[in-house]
């Protein structure tokens, strides 16, 4: 018997789905087991049948590439990888618009604040770090919409979920106290878990609100109990692991949902990304600045 | 169009499976939703849809 390999059978459903395309399609004396469909005769037609249903099909065991062979085959095949070619430049499109905002708002109005640099300066490069990250994380996941296993989902949404409230929940904790930052993180990360779960269902949505409770609080309590603990040596690093977290949820995206598969690609334009981007900056900063802190926190 | 509150699909293969079940019996303009368990169809039968669906062993509410 020929082997067909679809890595992308998760249930029950999807075993009777293949089965009845199949049978549809007068093939006949096959089996479908989990991750394979094992068959003797018109494999070439069933393998565009599977395909044609939403799942992965190949005579080859379907192996993840390594980092290395990943670049080459970006470097090899660049219109397969036409939305993150674009993700790249709108990266840097989104960063020198941030900055650009930051250092306008900082000559019009944040240079009448005496102590803005020593108070406030890094607090603000990193959120513009961190809405740079999430930003863009998110645009990629919007831009493709296919078909995400319960496994994927949950990871997207928790990804989101938690990270959102690490970063943003640790900048607001260490300016403005622990109650706002536990708050802010909390309530952002929920959401954004919340809105990026939700494609794989209750599980998704589930695991997307949970991280975003647990990131907003963990966020705010590491900077505000290292706050006179060298909280700035501190934060470089945070920052890259939590930068380098998200670009791992955009590879898995790109492994998990998109390579190999059928999905539609509807990637939200520049200009609206950028737009949303400075709206996030120009709330949190305000929020940053303006807000009501704790009286723990010395500003 | 006719509206089906089900219970027990749990994924995008269960929505194609209702959905093409019902487009066999001659439904139009079929949508199934697994997040909500709603079934919408046009040019069938309800006793026939819900028989169909849960002939596809998911419940109907």
């Amino acid at each position: 018997m020929k082997k067909i390999y679809v890595p992308d059978i998760e249930c029950d459903s999807c075993v009777r789905l293949i089965t009845k395309k199949l049978n549809k399609n007068n093939i006949k004396d096959f089996k479908v087991e989990k991750d394979s469909v094992l068959l003797d005769n018109k494999e070439n037609e069933a393998i565009k049948i599977i395909k044609q249903a939403g799942y992965r099909a190949s005579f080859e065991p379907f192996e993840r590439k390594t980092f290395r062979e990943r670049i080459r085959h970006y470097k090899e095949n660049k219109t397969a990888y036409k939305i993150e070619s674009l993700g790249f430049k709108n990266t840097l499109f989104v960063f020198i618009s941030l900055l650009l905002f930051s250092v306008a708002a900082y000559f019009f109005i944040f240079n009448k604040i005496d102590n803005f640099f020593s108070s406030y300066a890094w607090w603000v490069f990193y959120l513009l770090i961190s809405i740079t990250s999430i930003s863009m994380a998110a645009w990629h996941y919007f831009a493709y919409q296919g078909k995400v296993t319960c496994m994927t989902g949950m990871m997207i949404g928790m990804t989101f979920g938690m990270q959102t409230g690490m970063m943003i929940g640790a900048i607001i904790g260490a300016t403005n106290g622990f109650f706002w930052g536990s708050m802010t993180g909390m309530l952002l990360g929920t959401g954004i878990g919340l809105l990026t779960g939700r494609c794989c269902g209750v599980m998704g949505l589930m695991e997307g609100a949970m991280a975003g409770v647990m990131g907003g609080t963990m966020g705010p309590m590491i900077t505000v109990m290292m706050y006179s603990d060298n909280v700035l040596w501190f934060m470089p690093f945070y920052m890259i692991i939590n930068v380098g977290i998200m670009l791992g949820l955009s590879y898995m995206l790109y492994e998990e949902v998109v390579e190999d598969k059928k999905v539609k690609i509807k990637p939200l334009d520049t200009v609206s990304l950028i737009a949303l981007s400075v709206i996030a900056m120009s709330l949190l900063t305000a929020l940053i600045i303006y807000g009501p802190s704790s009286s723990l926190i010395a500003y | 169009m006719i509206e089906i509150k089900t219970k027990g699909m749990h994924c995008k293969s269960c929505e194609i499976l209702v959905k093409e079940s019902l487009e066999e019996e001659m439904a139009l303009n079929v949508n199934a939703d697994y997040k909500t368990g709603i079934v919408k169809f046009t040019n069938l039968e309800l006793k026939k849809a819900i028989k169909i669906i849960k002939e596809e062993g998911y419940e109907v509410i």
